[in-house]
């Protein structure tokens, strides 16, 4: 029955239509760069006010707490430096020289306004410098 | 031991070459005694794994740092019970774990199918063999669990302490059973491929196994999300964090399967449709289990930075190749038997079913290869997070949802409207009633209301269903509760689905409630103040520290009320654990959480300071407790679509077939 | 002492997978009670297997069929076509079932049902 398998064939363009559209859409809308702290730098001053996320290590020193839970501090890719300002929840690996990714707008003061602060997961890498400095202390 | 389970692990691999190899000429020349000994090598495969992993254990539990991976995943304070978890806590003892499951899935399907298709089973256990003998080369060449360290360190890095709680002792484990288990029908598609055999032996035998490890990939994903809510700290269960799609992907891959199986075991269709798509959900597995260990996507959680990468990348493109190259050479003989009749059938809803789950699927994996793909491709790295996720997946399941629904009104092959019409009438009024309710009650958020609206919808039709199949056997004389019982045990899957569709309103249900109704709030109290939050009160009642064995402790005691009237205490804190070993985590936060089916109230100790003010985080979640209870429910009607029919054995047992004696080198079975 | 316990498990791992080579095959031992022997060509013998499968599908589909429609999911006139089409289907089968099983020539467990269907081609 022609008729039948040809409303099978535009039900099925329909789903994948839609389906491929959603996925452009949200794409379109939410992408975000992912930079590190150079190129972010780098892309001053039209890189202001647009979303990005950005990563970095967690320059010792620099974290300071304020009592009202309020968050700064500097992250750092080795040749470059930024600010860093969050109000939001603090992941417990959060600490110096830490990975840290953040998520939000850098502001025209210099200041990256974050609203999602990521650290990195303590990798279950494999280094095993951590017991070499044990060694001495071994049998 | 530990050159017991050394050569073990050597043996196995040995063994699974001889398998694969013994078994493909067994059953190519017909020399059934290699396919006997091939079977006989896949239990002793298992039986090496087993001494392996008992001597690993061996060495975790006595603390051999002798052992890199003893050394790197436990430490003298550790408690014994994690030191037998953390053998699946790094990557080397989680790929033994792997190769483990799946020998003991190897076996079983050997002793269990022994005496099916001759012509099928032996390409059933090479393939199983051939994707052993990838992981067990990993854990023999590339990441040994028994690698020695050139000394002996006093002290092991310890398991991090965010690991140690009973829901990440098990979530894992069940992870593994769901992954490696779909190893099992796309071993069976492989088979039907590599023989020849295709007609639908091959689902029916293996349609078990992927609901088995379907259920059990749920299963895990749902334990994770728990885990996640309880010891992140974050509030939520779910942040589309690439590890959590690399597990997510190949369940929505094995949801179509198991729902488009249906159809070929039915009616003889789609051969070539779930050919490829339990090939596909077999990829999505192995790449969900590389992206989790190669670090290529960097997730918060992820587990390692490796070699290991390179190898996988390999594999999968091997499986694919070749999995693909073999069904396009057999595709002229899947052919279909039959055609569909009408679009209002319940073949058409499954395969919108599918194209919606693989639509899902698709979308999930784009957005989480993004940044790879972005890369190569334009050299900048991009990507998309929760809003892409959410943005793209919620239209898709709001359809499902109403498919859910609509699927077991409609008949087989064609649906009589005037009838769909009838049985429609309660579950869409129980629907509209829904809606009607909640808009009085003030509810404006359509996602909400629609989702709210269909999960009602899906109810009134399950239960319809439930008591019209009662009635009907009632009227043919059974009381209600024989006939109750009869009708579910006499269609297991059908009514096992239908339970296990109630499961998924649970939670669609709490995951709605819980992601459009949160709220928060975050306040520095000092001692007797309090802060709001819609109709709760929580007082601060100063802070308290105390030490174990293992941390020391500041805690934050508050007092909880509603709507005035006290209701208990809430005391969330933060922890420094004292050993230096779990030196990239040493502070920790305990949330403080109190649930209830309406709500659950979220504390946090965000921080404190040295005046006795704490800064206090406190969310509101509704109705979380749904979603656990709704994977119970999901479990429950997953074991009784599981569950033996005792009849179909006993009618297998009535007809042997014995091959005349022409050849005497083919013998009687 | 370990090195002997590896050797006792590399022997004892080895004697099983050689042991098939070894072993008469009498014990194949389906111990199931047997209610029909057929007895075939090896071709035949796939095909009679599938064949009966197919009379499975058939008759699980019927059986759904009938549940649907005393469930109302099925109008009258739609419940007959589809029962009609699959016994249509479900003799056809039989048919060549029969062709196949006519050297054995003994009955088969669904013996009513089929002798139904059987006098429904008839007609």
């Amino acid at each position: 029955m022609l008729k039948g398998r040809l409303k099978f064939i535009i039900a099925i363009a329909v789903i994948t239509l839609t389906v491929s559209y959603l996925v452009y859409d949200g794409v379109k809308d939410t992408m975000v760069y992912y930079l590190t702290v150079e190129e972010l730098r780098a892309q001053v001053p039209t890189v202001y006010d647009t979303k990005v996320r950005v990563s970095g290590t967690v320059v010792p020193g620099t974290i300071i707490k304020d009592t009202d839970g309020a968050l700064e501090f500097k992250i750092t890719d080795g040749s470059q430096t930024i600010d860093v300002a969050y109000a939001g929840i603090v992941p417990d690996v959060f600490a110096d020289e830490v990975e840290a990714v953040v998520e939000g707008v850098y502001a025209k003061n210099d200041v990256f306004e974050a609203d999602t602060l990521l650290a990195k997961c303590p990798t279950k890498y494999e280094s095993t410098d951590f017991l070499y400095n044990e060694k001495d202390s071994s049998y | 031991m530990v050159e017991t389970g050394n050569i073990s692990i050597f043996l196995a691999l040995i063994i699974s070459i001889y398998v694969l190899v013994a078994s493909i000429y067994g059953v190519k020349t017909r020399k059934w005694d290699f396919v006997k000994s091939a079977e006989n090598g896949a239990l002793a495969v298992c039986a090496l794994l087993i001494i392996a992993t008992i001597a690993l254990l061996h060495s975790l539990i006595n603390l051999d740092f002798s052992l890199k991976y003893v050394a790197l995943n436990t430490s003298t304070d550790l408690a014994t019970i994690y030191r037998f978890t953390s053998l699946w806590a790094g990557q080397a003892g989680s790929i033994l774990l792997w190769c483990l499951v799946l020998s003991f899935y190897t076996a079983i399907v050997v002793l269990q199918s022994r005496k099916k298709d001759r012509q099928l089973m032996p390409y059933v256990l090479s393939t199983l063999a051939a994707v052993s003998i990838f992981f067990i080369f990993i854990i023999a060449f590339v990441e040994s669990p028994f690698e020695k360290l050139s000394f002996i360190p006093k002290e092991g890095r310890g398991l991090n302490p965010i690991l140690q709680n009973a829901y990440m002792a098990i979530h894992p484990l069940t992870l593994y059973i769901g992954y490696v288990g779909l190893t099992v029908p796309f071993a069976f598609g492989m088979g039907a491929l590599l023989s020849g055999k295709l007609g639908d032996e091959w689902i029916r035998y293996s349609r078990k196994w992927a609901l088995f490890a379907w259920t059990f990939l749920g299963i895990g994903l749902l334990l994770g999300a728990r885990w996640a809510y309880l010891e992140l700290g974050w509030g939520g269960y779910w942040a589309w964090d690439p590890v959590e799609n690399a597990a997510f992907m190949p369940w929505l891959a094995a949801t179509a399967f198991i729902h488009s199986v249906m159809i070929q075991e039915k009616k003889g269709m789609l051969k070539k449709w779930n050919m490829a798509l339990i090939i596909l959900t077999f990829f999505l597995a192995i790449f969900g289990t590389f992206i989790t260990r190669s670090g290529i996507i960097s997730s918060v959680h992820s587990f390692a930075q490796s070699d290991i990468g390179p190898l996988f990348l390999g594999f999968i493109a091997f499986i694919l190749l070749f999995s693909f190259g073999m069904f396009l050479y057999r595709i002229n003989d899947l052919e279909a038997e039959n055609r569909f009749d009408s679009i209002l059938s319940r073949e058409s809803a499954f395969i919108f079913n599918n194209l919606l789950f693989l639509g899902a699927a698709f979308a999930v994996f784009l957005g989480t290869i993004f940044p790879i793909l972005s890369e190569a491709l334009t050299g900048n790295k991009i990507l998309v997070g929760p809003p892409y996720f959410n943005r793209v997946n919620v239209p898709i399941a709001l359809v499902l949802i109403m498919l859910m629904g609509i699927g077991p009104l409609i008949s087989w092959r064609k649906a009589s409207f005037k009838n769909l019409l009838k049985n429609f009438l309660y579950p869409l009024l129980l629907g509209i009633f829904t809606v009607i309710v909640l808009l009085a009650l003030g509810m404006k958020n359509i996602t909400a209301l629609i989702a709210f609206a269909f999960c009602a919808f899906v109810t009134g039709t399950v239960f319809t269903e439930f008591i019209r199949g009662t009635l009907v056997r009632m009227r043919r004389g059974e009381n209600f509760l024989t006939a109750f019982m009869r009708l579910v045990s006499r269609n297991k899957r059908r009514y096992g689905g239908y339970i296990v569709h109630m499961g998924v309103v649970l939670i669609v249900i709490g995951v709605t409630a819980s992601s459009v109704f949160v709220t928060e709030k975050q306040a520095t109290l000092h001692k007797g103040e309090s802060m709001e939050l819609r109709g709760y009160s929580l007082r601060f009642d100063g802070l308290k520290q105390y030490t174990t064995d293992a941390k020391n402790a500041t805690v934050a005691n508050l007092t909880l009320f509603e709507g005035g009237r006290e209701i208990g205490t809430i005391a969330p804190e933060k922890n420094i654990y004292k050993y230096e070993g779990n030196r990239e985590i040493n502070q920790e936060t305990e949330v403080a959480l109190r649930s209830t089916y309406k709500d659950d109230l979220y504390v946090i100790l965000s921080s404190f300071n040295a005046d006795g003010s704490a800064t206090i985080r406190a969310m509101i979640n509704p109705m979380v407790n749904w979603i656990w209870a709704g994977g119970i429910v999901l479990l429950l009607g997953a074991i009784v679509t599981m569950w033996p029919s005792g009849k179909k054995s006993r009618q297998e047992a009535f007809v042997r077939y014995t091959v005349r004696e022409k050849d005497p080198t083919v013998k009687a079975q | 002492m370990e090195t002997v316990i590896i050797l006792i498990i590399s022997v004892a791992v080895a004697i099983y997978i050689a042991l098939p080579f070894f072993l008469k095959r009498g014990s194949q031992g389906n111990d199931a009670p047997v209610i029909l022997e057929v007895e075939s060509g090896e071709h035949e013998i796939e095909k009679l297997k599938s064949l009966d499968n197919q009379k499975e599908t058939l008759y699980s589909a019927i059986r759904d069929i009938d549940f649907d429609y005393e469930l109302g999911k099925l109008s009258k006139e739609d419940f007959i076509e589809l029962k009609n089409n699959y016994k249509l289907d479900a003799a056809g089968v039989l048919k060549e079932i029969d062709q196949i099983r006519n050297q054995s020539g003994t009955k088969t467990p669904d013996y009513e049902l089929e002798q139904e269907i059987l006098s429904y081609r008839k007609r």
